[in-house]
């Protein structure tokens, strides 16, 4: 009940606010930063609620420059200077002064409202800049602004918990709920002088709530962290897409990286399931392992994969006209296969290796762990260019 | 001290009587707010609400440090100001969760009062503060929730109009335990809040504070309102009159 309340009144708020900055964008052919940080944060807020922002705003924001967002960027992260961090435990209401004492006196409401209006900028931004084809880690100030509010979270989680904040956020709640920077806050303040570890460093680790830049990053460049990147896309909607447009403008512009794991999960959000992933590889190299004249090597680092009853981490090797299939097992496998090539024990190295001859036709890879879990693709190595 | 002065109708139907505030509560605030007793870990200064720079303002330079001065040489037969930063120093960390004020004897509070309305007023200015927000709403405008919000974000361009605003709204707020209240917002950042009874024909004081912030926070300081209850009192807000006349409409 409270949230459809809560779902309205930001709704209701983020719109009406767009119908008033409408007219200020139009005033204007001048991008003013305090207006465009407005835009962002209404249409951050839209998309965090699965809500379509009005039709002018795509239009409008596609005509905003880096240099405009950067400035916006440099704007939140002054402002983040300013947000309190309490000197002590925080607490709604305490049994010395009913009714008086409430902790958002100190503006902290107001702090922790802003963080997540900022969350709901950058999501915006986020989108804005895949679309272009760009990386948001590539804005100036992107990176810092990520910085600050983690520093800013990690000071608070040792006075402030999670059901706290989440009271004091009020109705924007609904938009972190679970997962998300809230996540970040521990359960519980235990009161510990000189202990420097932050609960919120445990929740990172523990992989609890919204991925974050480095976590994303990790993930698209090795497939590490499947499970928590993959397992909060499942959950979160609004996520997944950021995350397949993630993984498909870093493919398109050849900077995904050579981890199998992303390219999975695109392949199945995208419901093509029975395509083969496709991996570009130098074409000098790859002409001259056609030849075979003088056995050319190309390494691809597929990474880590998951769903097995041991962690493999999975490369393939080009030599000449052979593909070589080598998985490293923390556990047992019962079969490695590439092609017609099979291998059913380790080596003296501990590493599981099959080889075939390539022959341009998808080569599928299959590994069947020793409970009958079973990891089956199809790879097609294209020329560069 | 008594707030408001004289009995407001406001309208949108909210009826504030005169009220006194308790003086144990008054203080906390005074020394809180406008004297600074902040405990922010990242505050610096004197006044990191910046109660200096409001016009009329309500603390002067180097009054801090004077009343603090008075109120360390508070010595009477059942106390004297428990407050640690009053004696120069930091509160442990038990100390900082809970303000002193609330437990002050009501001798020392007295004393507490007379350093704080007197040679430098800083509690009658906070007073003064507040009244003046709640007079320039008394005349005010009845509008929509939507308009307000719509009024406003126009004027986002027009930093000099956004600090204008002056808005009164009713509603509940997650952590005030979903009581009513009524929050009146300036756009100097100050928020002054009354807990709401009777269906608007009463309230009380509560608080009064400043977050100083300016561009898109200042803009979303000012977008926000406590969660309608959907009935009438709480479904639209009162804008000062003549802000709504000359930008609003």
């Amino acid at each position: 009940m409270a949230s459809k309340l809560y779902r309205n009144h930001l709704y209701d708020a983020a719109s009406a606010a767009l119908a008033g900055l409408q007219t200020a964008v139009e005033s204007s052919t001048d991008c003013d930063r305090v207006v465009l940080a407005a835009v962002l944060e209404r249409v951050g807020d839209l998309q965090r609620l699965e809500e379509r922002p009005p039709t002018w705003c795509a239009p409008w924001l596609n005509s905003v420059t880096e240099s405009d967002l950067a400035h916006v960027l440099a704007d939140y992260l002054a402002e983040t200077a300013s947000w309190p961090v309490p000197e002590g435990r925080v607490t709604l209401q305490t049994t010395e002064a009913p009714d008086d004492e409430f902790v958002s006196d100190d503006g902290l409401a107001f702090a922790l409202q802003r963080r997540d209006e900022v969350e709901s900028a950058q999501a915006a931004i986020m989108r804005l800049s895949l679309k272009r084809g760009r990386a948001p880690i590539e804005l100036t100030g992107w990176g810092e602004l990520a910085a600050a509010t983690r520093a800013w979270e990690s000071a608070l989680a040792t006075v402030l918990d999670r059901a706290t904040a989440e009271t004091l956020l009020g109705e924007r709640v609904i938009l972190s709920e679970r997962h998300g920077w809230l996540a970040h806050l521990p359960d519980r303040v235990t009161p510990s002088e000189g202990d420097e570890t932050t609960a919120a460093t445990f929740a990172r680790e523990d992989g609890i709530g919204e991925p974050d830049d480095e976590a994303l990053h990790t993930y698209l460049r090795s497939g590490e962290l499947q499970t928590y990147i993959e397992g909060y896309a499942a959950e979160t909607p609004a996520f997944a897409e950021i995350l397949a447009m993630t993984i498909s403008s870093l493919r398109d512009l050849g900077e995904l990286g050579t981890a199998i794991a992303p390219r999975l999960w695109l392949k199945r959000y995208e419901q093509r399931a029975n395509e083969a992933i496709h991996y570009i590889v130098p074409s000098a190299r790859l002409a001259a392992a056609d030849t075979q004249r003088d056995a050319a090597q190309h390494d691809v680092d597929l990474g880590t994969i998951a769903g097995l009853a041991t962690t493999i981490n999975v490369s393939l090797h080009l030599v000449g006209a052979k593909v070589i299939l080598r998985v490293d097992a923390d556990g047992e496998l019962k079969e490695v296969r590439i092609g017609d090539g099979a291998c059913h024990s380790a080596n003296a190295d501990g590493c599981w290796e099959a080889e075939c001859v390539r022959t341009g036709a998808p080569l599928t890879i299959r590994i069947e762990d020793c409970v009958g879990g079973v990891f089956q693709d199809a790879l097609v190595f294209d020329a560069e260019g | 001290m008594m707030l408001p002065e004289r009995e407001l109708a406001f309208p949108n139907g909210l009826v504030v009587p005169v009220r006194t505030v308790k003086l144990t509560s008054w203080q906390y605030h005074i020394l809180k707010h406008p004297l600074g007793v902040k405990r922010d870990a990242r505050s610096t200064g004197d006044d990191p609400e910046g109660w200096g720079d409001i016009v009329p303002p309500v603390v002067e330079q180097g009054w801090r440090a004077q009343v603090f001065s008075e109120l360390s040489a508070i010595a009477t037969a059942t106390g004297r100001c428990e407050l640690p930063e009053v004696h120069g120093k930091k509160p442990r960390k038990h100390q900082a969760e809970i303000y002193a004020c609330h437990s002050c004897p009501e001798a020392v509070a007295r004393l507490c009062e007379r350093a704080t309305h007197g040679e430098r007023p800083v509690g009658q200015r906070y007073a003064n503060t507040a009244q003046s927000v709640l007079d320039s709403l008394v005349t005010g405008v009845t509008v929509t929730r939507a308009a307000y919000q719509m009024a406003v974000a126009r004027c986002a361009r027009q930093p000099e109009l956004v600090r204008g605003v002056s808005v009164l709204a009713i509603g509940t707020v997650p952590s005030r335990d979903q009581k009513l209240v009524a929050q009146f917002r300036r756009g100097d950042g100050l928020l002054l809040e009354f807990f709401v009874h009777q269906s608007g024909r009463s309230a009380t004081w509560r608080t009064m504070y400043r977050v100083p912030c300016e561009n898109s926070a200042l803009l979303s300081f000012l977008l926000k309102l406590p969660l309608s209850t959907g009935a009438e009192l709480s479904e639209t807000c009162v804008v000062a009159r003549q802000w709504w006349e000359r930008h609003g409409i």
